[in-house]
């Protein structure tokens, strides 16, 4: 235990945890502060995304058949509230729109003036209520053709899960495709920013004592060998301690995108694109979570085996890029953004974890064998 | 006589033949990105050969006459014989939903419409150009990024700047030359964007890592403190520099000539070498590439190359300077990459009000991040005739002050 401390210590070097806190600093602004600044982004995203929330407290996390009837009076009192405010309008009732409808269906080229008027309306004033209707517009035609959608999607072969999906009420959940495409193209970055820092926070594990030339003092030991052991360990604590402190930097920035009402929706809502999985939102950003530490133990003992074989540090880096490249690759196909979708089959995803972990757990197993036997020199 | 010693440290280190090894891998895998383009592409290669590339009065009337062949052969294809047809794609849009037709008759089909669409946009190209409205466009950048006062101001300048190169470029005819439809194949943007941009990011790798194993060779490996310990064994600084330069210049040329080997074997280019580079069918927006000087296809690549082994001299001057001060492969590597994205955000965090923000673009981070608009009018930030040459030079005399200020820190500097 002690020992695994010591090494702890070691790999904190203070220089290399200055650079990584910039290196943060910077891979955030360059790649996930747009994420959080801009959510939703604009109109009528944001009304989009106000109106699912009145959704959600008033119908709960799905909005079955009655409800959606529901639903399109209270757009129907919307209409007729707009059309008040069109009625009080100088400049609309001159031009002779007194309804929603005629606002909508007006012929903006005909008109300059009135097209002008309109534009001040939506962009400059920007009046809630003809953004909210777009809005709920969208919703209602969602909502409407979601089954037919599906029929017709031909990024799905799978017939049978089509039925199934159809039969499925999850269907009817209310979840926003964006808030998801948000989250997942957040979590991805991070888990990119988590894997590179395991690989330069833990990569110097062993080669620190190699460059002190404290191996050939360690190796003629029994204890000495027992390092690799040792060092295995600090090198995943190490893993999980860097990945709980992003994901927790992460999470108490993304509590200020407020997406927990969403927690409960299920990802078959209406909304979303097609996840294979009837999971929640909340399930799908654990199940995420998951992914990332697993991808963080990985990278950690790949991080191990290198920094044991590498004799410098250009070989060390150097063999490390190849790997970065390749987990990056898979990270943003489908081992973290949006996993489970229907863009790769749900096999693919679980093998090619289960295959990353037994690559893992084999080399460290591996080398620890060859430990015990090998030369120095 | 040392620096051939120097050099073959180099050269024993396994990992650099494995990372050339991989990123040449990576490189041929981005150049199999259209291959599925390849056969409509060979339209162009029998065009080329059938008028040459140049687009005149004289080629019109050669390629008008074949068209109406053409015409004439797709009516023969279309089933029903009362209707005529005008285009080929006016049969291809009647067959989008029913097609009787075989695979081999669907195929010359469409050949006959990527014909259409050569021979009917390169009739429009004098009006498509006549059509670029330079302020419009300028006033549209200036309205997305939220410039005002002095930059806006700038951006007008410039593009004024670049009207009068468009109309040069137009009494030239520089536009009015046959290539790849690259509104459909994008091939500019594959060449010097997406292999441009890897060439550049895997050769900063390679470089930095070079530079810095070799620079900090004798602190990793414990034999400063004999090396170093006389003068010409301090000289050995000037001697690891000179080595860098001719390994930089090495892997450059393996990656760079290794994936252009293997670009130009899977993409047939044969007769468009003299091409204008700011010819239309290269356009890939609605606003076509303007080069400031008239380059063909050919000098364009000559010049890719060229300003590619520049930045990584840049980037090797960078490293060697960090390897000086810090002594240690891996903490080099880190800040490089530190000084990476600073470069990178830097001229994205100042309000856009006055030049500052164009000032602070001329740095070789944010040159090579968009390397198909070298030598362009196209890049709002970036669009200066001489922003390149500006840039290297700046940057050169820099590194190169710094640098031999460095070297005169190491010769006096303890050891310990």
């Amino acid at each position: 235990m002690r020992i695994i401390l010591y090494e702890l210590r070691k790999l904190l070097n203070w220089k290399l945890i200055g650079f990584l806190v910039l290196l943060s600093f910077l891979f955030y602004h360059m790649f996930l502060s747009t994420g959080f600044e801009y959510f939703p982004n604009g109109r009528p995203s944001g009304d989009h995304f106000k109106v699912s929330k009145q959704m959600i407290a008033e119908y709960g996390p799905e909005m079955d058949k009655k409800e959606f009837e529901d639903f399109k009076v209270t757009y129907q009192e919307e209409v007729e509230k707009a059309g008040e405010y069109l009625k009080s309008h100088e400049g609309f009732s001159e031009a002779g729109i007194a309804t929603y409808e005629e606002f909508r269906s007006f012929d903006r080229s005909s008109n300059p003036e009135v097209n002008e008027l309109l534009g001040k309306v939506m962009f400059e004033e920007g009046v809630d209520i003809f953004w909210e209707l777009q809005a709920r517009e969208g919703i209602i035609d969602f909502y409407a053709h979601n089954d037919e959608r599906i029929f017709i999607s031909d990024n799905i072969q799978d017939e049978e899960w089509k039925k199934e999906y159809v039969k499925n009420p999850s269907r009817h959940a209310i979840l926003p495709n964006f808030v998801v495409e948000n989250f997942s193209n957040l979590i991805t970055m991070v888990a990119i920013l988590i894997v590179l820092s395991v690989m330069i926070i833990v990569g110097r594990v062993h080669i620190i004592d190699r460059k002190n030339n404290a191996i050939t003092l360690q190796y003629t030991t029994k204890e000495g060998r027992n390092l690799f052991k040792k060092k295995m360990a600090a090198s995943m604590v190490m893993a999980t301690i860097i990945t709980t402190v992003y994901l927790f930097v992460f999470f108490l920035m993304y509590a200020q995108n407020e997406t927990s009402e969403f927690f409960a929706s299920s990802l078959y809502a209406f909304e979303t694109n097609y996840f294979w999985i009837d999971m929640t939102f909340l399930q799908y950003i654990i199940i995420s979570v998951i992914g990332v530490y697993l991808l963080s133990l990985v990278a950690a003992a790949i991080a191990t085996l290198i920094s044991r074989i590498a004799v410098n540090y250009i070989s060390l880096i150097g063999a490390h890029i190849p790997i970065a490249v390749l987990l990056i690759l898979l990270m943003t196909q489908y081992l973290i953004t949006r996993i489970f979708s229907h863009q790769y089959p749900v096999l693919l995803t679980i093998s090619t974890y289960v295959a990353l972990l037994v690559l893992a757990g084999s080399i460290l197993f591996f080398r620890w064998k060859k430990e015990q036997k090998v030369d120095i020199v | 006589m040392i620096i051939k010693q120097e050099l073959l440290k180099i050269i024993r280190m396994p990992i650099i033949w494995g990372l050339i090894v991989f990123f040449l891998g990576l490189n041929i895998l981005i150049t199999m990105n259209n291959t599925d383009f390849k056969e409509d592409m060979a339209v162009l290669s029998n065009l080329v050969d059938d008028y040459g590339h140049e687009i005149n009065e004289e080629t019109l009337v050669k390629i008008e006459n074949d068209y109406e062949k053409v015409v004439a052969s797709v009516n023969g294809l279309a089933e029903d014989k009362n209707k005529t047809y005008d285009h080929p794609s006016e049969l291809l849009e009647d067959y989008k939903v029913q097609n009787p037709l075989t695979e081999e008759e669907m195929r010359k089909l469409w050949n006959h419409h990527y014909f259409e669409v050569y021979y009917r946009t390169s009739k429009d190209i004098d009006g498509i150009y006549e059509n670029i409205n330079l302020a419009g466009i300028a006033d549209t950048v200036i309205r997305m990024y939220g410039m005002e006062a002095g930059a806006a101001e700038t951006v007008r300048t410039q593009f004024q700047k670049l009207d009068e190169r468009l109309d040069e470029l137009m009494d030239n005819g520089e536009h009015k030359h046959l290539f790849f439809n690259n509104m459909l194949y994008e091939m500019h943007e594959l060449l010097f964007e997406k292999l441009g941009r890897a060439f550049l990011f895997e050769l900063m790798i390679l470089v930095v890592l070079i530079t810095a194993a070799v620079t900090n060779y004798e602190f990793e490996n414990r034999t400063a403190s004999i090396s170093y310990t006389t003068i010409s064994g301090r000289n050995l600084v000037l001697k690891k520099l000179g080595a860098s330069a001719i390994a930089t210049s090495a892997v450059t040329l393996v990656v760079v000539g290794g994936t252009f080997t293997a670009y130009f074997l899977t993409y047939d280019y044969t007769g468009l070498w003299n091409v204008p580079i700011s010819a239309y069918f290269n356009a890939e927006t609605p606003l076509p590439y303007i080069s400031w000087w008239n380059l063909t296809f050919l000098e364009y690549m000559g010049f890719f190359v060229l300003f590619i082994l520049i930045s990584q001299y840049l980037f090797m001057g960078l490293s060697y300077i960090l390897s000086i001060y810090l002594k240690n492969t891996y903490l080099v590597f880190f800040a490089f990459l530190i000084l990476v994205g600073s470069g990178i955000l830097l001229p994205g965090k100042v309000p856009l009000t006055t030049d500052l923000v164009f000032y602070l673009h001329y740095n070789p981070f944010t040159l090579i991040l968009n390397p198909h608009e070298w030598l362009m009018g196209n890049g709002p930030f970036t669009i200066y005739k001489h922003y390149e040459a500006v840039t290297f030079g700046i940057w050169a005399v820099l590194l190169a002050l710094i640098s031999i200020t460095s070297i005169h820190y190491f010769k006096r500097q303890q050891l310990h």
